[in-house]
């Protein structure tokens, strides 16, 4: 969706068109749903996550500057919330069975998807930082220069946490006996 | 370019090509729905312009305010949060967030009257300290905390004895200012060093108690603004 189709969206879901802001919800929920998820690791959770992004971003929707991205500013707010829900929890917590249950399938479990399950698992060794940038490379498919804008730090500094990041995560995998050949 | 730096590279084009396999999940069907019957009865809530017009006039003066988030529109809930960049922050008579303040002479405290506390905590390698004074019904509570990473200050209080005047730091910082009833929350990379200004017209104990949360630790304390 191009950016002024977005602002026409926002301009009429704030003069209280909630089928405006359904449609932005349509375009944004995929992506924003499985950010939380790589992010809190839970399924629950991410659901609560990214139903309390979409409230919290209408009610501050007046705040959101014409000419800027959408999704930069409401990626932006799932990040803060994520980063406050694992701030608040106990670090280490176990990987979500449901979750495992859901990309495992109900009756098979194949080799892809146990390496989905334990490369899931790594994720939430990495600290936040890390975390933060594999998601929104990897599962939001953000630029380089996308992430410097929406994380506010140069693309120097994101292309090196995001080498990093997939260092230590190559590291854990490896310890875990996944084979990245 | 080295062998190292081949396998180093290899390896790392591995975990991207694990990662990119790793697909999407589909939201939950009911997710939209259950949004759009939350919001139905709520409405954005409005920018008063000439309020935020007036931050911006300020921050095109000198680099004060990042972002203005006026917050859930409930009444018992509301809270703004501004992300500050340098400056402080005023309340209204209401203890609510009127907005930031380039800091002035009347900001800074002059006289700061009697120490009625001071302690220091250590939380997940931050070290804090936190003192109370009181000048008559001037009370102030001073945070400073060494940290590396994220810290969030939360601190509690009775509306009803302690209205907040002012925020300020002392020193340029990015960090974010949250207000409620009854509550102050910073959050900040790095160092703090702020000052909570109150009123307090009242008579009897007016404590305050103190959060600090650091890498994912939280440390408590009650910080008593009367002399013992």
């Amino acid at each position: 969706m191009v950016r002024e189709d977005e602002e026409e969206l926002v301009a009429r879901s704030l003069e209280g068109d909630t089928k405006a802001y359904g449609k932005l919800i349509d375009v944004h929920q995929r992506v924003l749903f499985n950010l939380a998820l790589r992010m809190v690791n839970d399924l629950e959770d991410a659901k609560d996550l990214t139903q309390i992004v979409f409230i919290k971003a209408y009610e501050r929707l007046a705040t959101f500057e014409r000419g800027r991205k959408f999704f930069s500013w409401i990626y932006r707010i799932m990040i803060n919330e994520s980063l406050n829900l694992i701030a608040s929890r106990r670090p280490a917590e176990p990987l979500d069975e449901e979750m495992e249950a859901l990309e495992m399938g109900p009756d098979r479990i194949t080799e892809s998807n146990e390496v989905t399950g334990i490369i899931q698992e790594a994720l939430t060794e990495l600290s936040p930082d890390y975390r933060q940038v594999i998601v929104l490379r990897h599962f939001a498919q953000l630029s380089h220069q996308e992430m410097s804008e929406l994380l506010e730090v140069p693309e120097k500094t994101v292309k090196s946490r995001l080498f990093t990041a997939r260092r230590i995560l190559g590291e854990i995998l490896t310890k875990r006996g996944v084979s990245l050949a | 370019m080295t062998h190292d730096d081949e396998i180093r590279d290899d390896r790392d084009e591995a975990v991207s090509r694990a990662l990119d396999r790793m697909g999407m999940v589909e939201p939950p069907a009911e997710l939209k729905k259950h949004v759009l019957r939350a919001i139905k009865a709520r409405r954005p809530t409005p920018v008063r312009i000439g309020w935020i017009e007036g931050l911006r006039e300020s921050f095109r003066r000198r680099p004060l305010l990042g972002a203005v988030y006026p917050f859930a529109a409930g009444a018992a809930a509301a809270a703004i949060v501004l992300t500050i960049l340098s400056g402080g922050a005023r309340f209204d008579r209401k203890g609510a967030l009127m907005g930031a303040m380039a800091p002035s002479a009347s900001d800074v405290p002059g006289d700061v009257g009697a120490r009625t506390d001071d302690q220091r905590y250590e939380v997940n390698g931050a070290n804090v300290r936190l003192t109370a004074d009181r000048n008559g019904d001037d009370v102030q509570a001073g945070v400073e905390a060494h940290s590396s990473g994220e810290v969030e200050i939360t601190l509690k209080f009775d509306p009803r004895r302690l209205k907040p005047v002012t925020f300020t730091q002392d020193r340029e910082w990015q960090g974010v200012l949250e207000s409620g009833p009854g509550m102050l929350r910073i959050r900040q990379r790095g160092d703090v060093n702020v000052m909570f200004r109150f009123d307090d017209s009242g008579a009897g104990d007016a404590p305050i108690e103190v959060t600090v949360e650091a890498d994912g630790g939280a440390v408590r304390g009650v910080l008593q603004t009367n002399p013992v």
